[in-house]
């Protein structure tokens, strides 16, 4: 808190759905329940529509007809979140990773992938890569239809979650009548007013690390913030250390120079996709977000900590333009 | 006889020049006749085709067009701040010059961490300890008021 500051009540709730831990803050705590409800009532019906990991799923429904599939309006939205990040990325963040994602191991919800690998399987070497690409989808909009190719299975996970956070504030806010903040994982947005001094927001490796892990703390007034990090989410398979992030260009968990990318934006989604595909483009990152006008935090390998666009140092109130 | 015989052919080849012509305008004629007539007879089958063709390209057109919003910045950048700010983390008095940050692992060398052998394994990951937010939290949703002082939202890879 800035000196001077008055302390602000807020009121605060957490609990676990989408397979990761949900964060709940809203300015004024009258109305926590209201923007609770809200949360959960939207967090329900995206889980519904986009789970990879439920087999009642209308994700998992069109993956498995393959072909061309009707949706419903929560999907379609997904979906075409999700071929706009393709787009505006390069194809760094592609949802027809889900067939790589699957041959890397990662082919249930994580806790109980994380069981799984607790038992050692035989050593092996993972060769069969796909590689279809976002370009190879169709949607249409007007009919409610993707025709996805053959073999091919959406992952919506990199833009999902982070449009969930997205709804989930906005329908808080709204309900609640306040402010609120919704962390899903770690991916942040904000809606309505922030309280005295912003959203004060730790950044780090693992979104599951105690506030006073190593990393940076930074305050928000509005939009999101979202950390994509390859040190979390890893497993073993068949003898290889993988992790959740995919480069499609390889179909193989992506090796670039940074460890964790912190992102912030307009809105949660944005600020996710962005942060996302740091990690895949590697080095050329920076310049790609200093162009973007994207505030970031990059940490490489060895622990190295650059900012950009307006990030600020720590523990001052100037930023760093790159 | 013979000019009489000339005379019938010369008239009758005429006939034939004219009729010629004839059934050549007129079949233009009819030709242009059974399209118009064709072509109102079958309205659906001559127009829907085009009107599916146009909505489809202003489908395309639609979907490009809400596709590619460009990735919007914040209004405000991040401000930094000293809430839940750590020992470890000491103040970067030259703000261009990188830190180092350890390695979410707590290995000694930061160089460690690159090194697939020294890579976390998933249950190492699930340990407790070194889940706070999970272990923190309950099977029934946890709900309370509190301070903003009780510490900064996490935000990290998951």
């Amino acid at each position: 808190m800035h000196p001077g500051e008055a302390a602000q009540t807020l009121g605060a709730a957490s609990w676990r759905a989408l397979g990761t831990s949900v964060v709940l803050r809203v300015s004024d705590p009258t109305g926590l329940a209201a923007a609770r409800a809200a949360v959960q009532r939207e967090l329900a019906q995206i889980d519904l529509a986009c789970s990879r990991f439920r087999a009642d799923s209308e994700l998992c429904r069109v993956n498995a007809r393959g072909g061309r599939a009707t949706m419903g309006p929560l999907l379609q939205e997904a979906v075409a979140l999700a071929l706009r990040a393709a787009q505006l990325t390069d194809g760094d963040v592609d949802p027809t990773v889900g067939g790589a994602l699957e041959l890397a191991g990662y082919d249930r919800d994580w806790q109980l992938l994380a069981e799984a690998c607790g038992e050692p399987g035989p050593p092996a070497t993972v060769t069969a890569r796909l590689r279809p690409g976002w370009r190879s989808l169709e949607l249409d909009r007007e009919r409610g239809t993707v025709r996805i190719p053959a073999g091919v299975k959406l992952d919506l996970g990199a833009t999902a979650k982070a449009w969930a956070a997205d709804r989930a504030a906005a329908a808080a806010a709204a309900e609640g009548g306040c402010g609120t903040l919704v962390s899903l994982g770690g991916d942040i947005a904000t809606a309505g007013p922030a309280p005295a001094g912003g959203w004060h927001i730790r950044v780090t490796d693992d979104h599951r690390s105690d506030p006073s892990a190593p990393g940076q703390t930074v305050s928000i007034q509005s939009g999101g913030l979202a950390t994509s990090s390859t040190a979390v989410r890893r497993w073993s398979h068949n003898g290889h250390t993988m992790h959740h992030v995919i480069d499609p260009r390889t179909g193989m968990p992506a090796r670039g120079c940074w460890r964790t990318v912190s992102v912030a934006a307009a809105g949660c989604t944005d600020a996710n996709i962005a942060a996302t595909a740091a990690l895949v483009r590697g080095a050329g990152a920076t310049s790609w977000l200093a162009a973007l006008g994207l505030p970031a935090r990059l940490v490489d390998h060895r622990g190295t900590v650059l900012r950009v666009a307006g990030w600020p140092a720590e523990n001052t109130t100037v930023g760093v333009a790159a | 006889m013979r000019l009489h015989t000339t005379h019938t052919r010369d008239a009758a080849l005429g006939q034939l020049r004219r009729m010629n012509r004839w059934l050549i305008a007129a079949s233009v004629l009819l030709t242009g006749a059974f399209a118009e007539v064709a072509a109102h007879a079958f309205p659906g089958k001559t127009i829907k085709p085009r009107s599916t063709a146009g909505a489809a390209a202003a489908s395309r057109k639609a979907a490009t067009e809400t596709t590619t919003a460009p990735l919007a910045p914040p209004a405000q950048a991040p401000q930094s701040s000293s809430e839940g700010s750590s020992a470890q983390q000491p103040n970067s008095s030259q703000e261009s010059a990188p830190k180092q940050e350890p390695a979410p692992s707590q290995q000694a060398s930061p160089s460690q961490e690159a090194a697939p052998s020294q890579e976390s394994t998933p249950s190492q990951e699930a340990a407790p300890k070194q889940e706070s937010a999970p272990s923190q939290e309950s099977s029934t949703p946890a709900q309370q008021a509190t301070p903003e002082s009780s510490g900064p939202v996490v935000s990290g890879g998951s």
